[in-house]
């Protein structure tokens, strides 16, 4: 079923994704969507509440079965090998209560080969998180950033991270973009989905705005600035404006 | 992967697991207290307190034994139904393996953790025995009769019967049974897993779907049981209407293996059925 993988495949390809759920009503999450997503792009995927993001992000790590259309990660359905490469960082927190942090790392570790534990440790030190803290006993906001850690201390090839910054304090915010930054691999992409455009715009290197499930807008964030003379958030609140 | 994902399966089953041994295990060892509490001599003083406390003893045993098979069963589900289908299933499906390897783990691991409760009532069973018969050996010995030297004996008579009245041997009948209860252990797994799964198709009550799910699959899987059970009527109506005597094993067996076959093929459709909802129908909310 799966496509042969070729280097020459982009890193993420949509063609004409469509979600649809029947028990709402028949509503489209997503709709007819089209998108190429190269390597070595730091990506914000941006659009008002309930516009399809998360089901977009979903499709893509498999986690939710397209009603028609395709993803391909490097040429390749999700699965296995498509989750190999992709590093993904849910809104939800999705850690074990009853393991302790040192026990999800070897997790990790276990089962993603391009996980380093040296950096997730160093990472831990930084922000102070015991690794022998067990993750019941941490905050949400703690276990967002245990979650952060462990997604960024992958080597992948995408990263999909889905509102990495909304639930943690404006402090720990600047820590995670740096973290961002600081493991940014040229030949990896990262896709942002985030409501705090401000917080992020420094670090974009393009944007995808998303309106009712379609595509509304693909460019580069020097684009929205010497075209529009504005800011990314500034043309965000014009566009999307109530 | 299979063993990775095992071992970490196995890790969030055991200490619940553990639990519901020590409860078996401190429900048995009650069960014998309030055995050795019958008098020896069952004279007329303390009969009522014997009968009590045999009525008490088997009762607390059966519950005992009634709860930690269901618990054994709710923990299982329980953990299929968060590490799958609720946040921690963000986790477990994007792990970078192939979901039928994911499904192969988590049933192995329920199947081994059922087997390994089933492997506890039937230990504590024959505690209960040994208690029993080291009981009853005090009670003939204090009637000047020694069970105990008669056991081989005993047992030489009993398999000797056994073999007249069902028409195989002890050994080939355990051995029948302990097959059938594998399969039975296995097909039950499946059949609360695939149940757990059917009830994500009720998006809004997953859990009530998933309850709703069992009772509607136990109602087919009770009506196909009693169409297995007709062979095994038949035999025995034809057998009265002709003044025959057929050793019980050659009337049962039919049944046995009509309900054999049926337990493979609830396994199977079960199986199909969670990795259809995995692959296919998978929604995470």
């Amino acid at each position: 079923m799966n496509e042969q993988y070729t280097t020459a495949a982009p890193l993420l390809q949509i063609n004409d994704l469509c979600k649809r759920y029947p028990n709402m009503g028949n509503y489209m999450s997503v709709f007819h969507m089209n998108l190429t997503i190269p390597r070595g792009r730091i990506i914000g995927l941006l659009g008002p509440n309930g516009c399809g993001k998360t089901t977009l992000i979903k499709m893509i790590n498999g986690l939710l079965a397209p009603t028609s259309g395709a993803v391909y990660i490097n040429g390749l359905f999700p699965g296995a090998e498509s989750k190999r490469v992709i590093s993904y960082l849910p809104e939800r927190t999705y850690l074990e209560n009853g393991m302790k942090v040192r026990q999800m790392i070897d997790y990790f570790a276990d089962f993603y080969e391009d996980f380093s534990k040296e950096k997730a440790y160093s990472m831990l030190e930084s922000l102070g998180i015991s690794p022998e803290a067990r993750l019941k006993t941490l905050s949400k906001g703690t276990k967002e950033k245990v979650q952060l850690i462990l997604v960024m201390s992958r080597n992948a090839e995408l990263y999909i991270l889905d509102e990495p910054i909304a639930g943690v304090d404006p402090a720990a915010r600047d820590y995670i973009l740096r973290t961002i930054i600081t493991n940014y691999n040229p030949n990896s992409t990262i896709i942002l989905s985030t409501h705090l455009i401000s917080d992020i715009e420094s670090v974009l290197d393009d944007v995808i705005f998303m309106k009712n499930g379609s595509l509304m807008l693909y460019t580069s964030v020097d684009a929205i600035r010497s075209q529009q003379n504005k800011s990314v958030d500034a043309y965000f609140r014009e566009v999307y404006a109530c | 992967m299979l063993g990775k994902l095992m071992k970490y399966e196995w890790r969030g089953l055991r200490l619940p697991l553990l639990i519901m041994l020590g409860i078996l295990g401190a429900s048995t060892l009650l069960t014998c207290l309030l055995i050795f509490t019958i008098n020896p001599r069952f004279d007329n003083v303390a009969t009522g307190f014997s009968v009590m406390g045999l009525v008490l003893s088997i009762l607390l045993y059966y519950f005992g034994i009634i709860g930690c098979s269901v618990g054994t069963m709710l923990i299982i589900a329980i953990r299929f139904y968060k590490t799958t289908y609720t946040d921690e299933g963000y986790l477990t499906h994007t792990l970078p393996v192939e979901t039928k390897t994911l499904l192969a783990a988590k049933t192995i691991t329920a199947v081994l953790c059922y087997l390994l409760m089933l492997l506890g009532v039937v230990a504590t069973l024959f505690i209960i025995i040994g208690a029993i018969y080291t009981h009853v050996c005090n009670i003939s010995a204090y009637e000047g009769v020694y069970f105990d030297q008669q056991l081989g004996e005993m047992l030489a008579e009993l398999s000797d019967g056994f073999r007249r009245e069902y028409g195989i041997s002890f050994g080939g009948f355990v051995a029948f049974y302990a097959i059938f209860m594998v399969v039975a252990c296995i097909s039950a797994i499946m059949t609360v897993l695939g149940c757990v799964s059917l009830g994500q198709l009720y998006t809004k009550h997953r859990i009530i779907g998933a309850i709703i799910a069992y009772f509607a699959v136990m109602s087919v899987q009770q009506f196909i049981s009693y169409l297995a059970m007709l062979p095994t009527y038949s035999r025995m109506l034809r057998a009265e209407a002709m003044a025959e005597t057929i050793p019980m094993f050659e009337i049962i067996s039919p049944t046995m293996i009509l309900s054999l076959l049926w337990a493979v093929a609830v396994s199977v459709i079960m199986h199909i059925v969670n990795l259809h909802m995995m692959t296919k129908r998978l929604n995470l909310e």
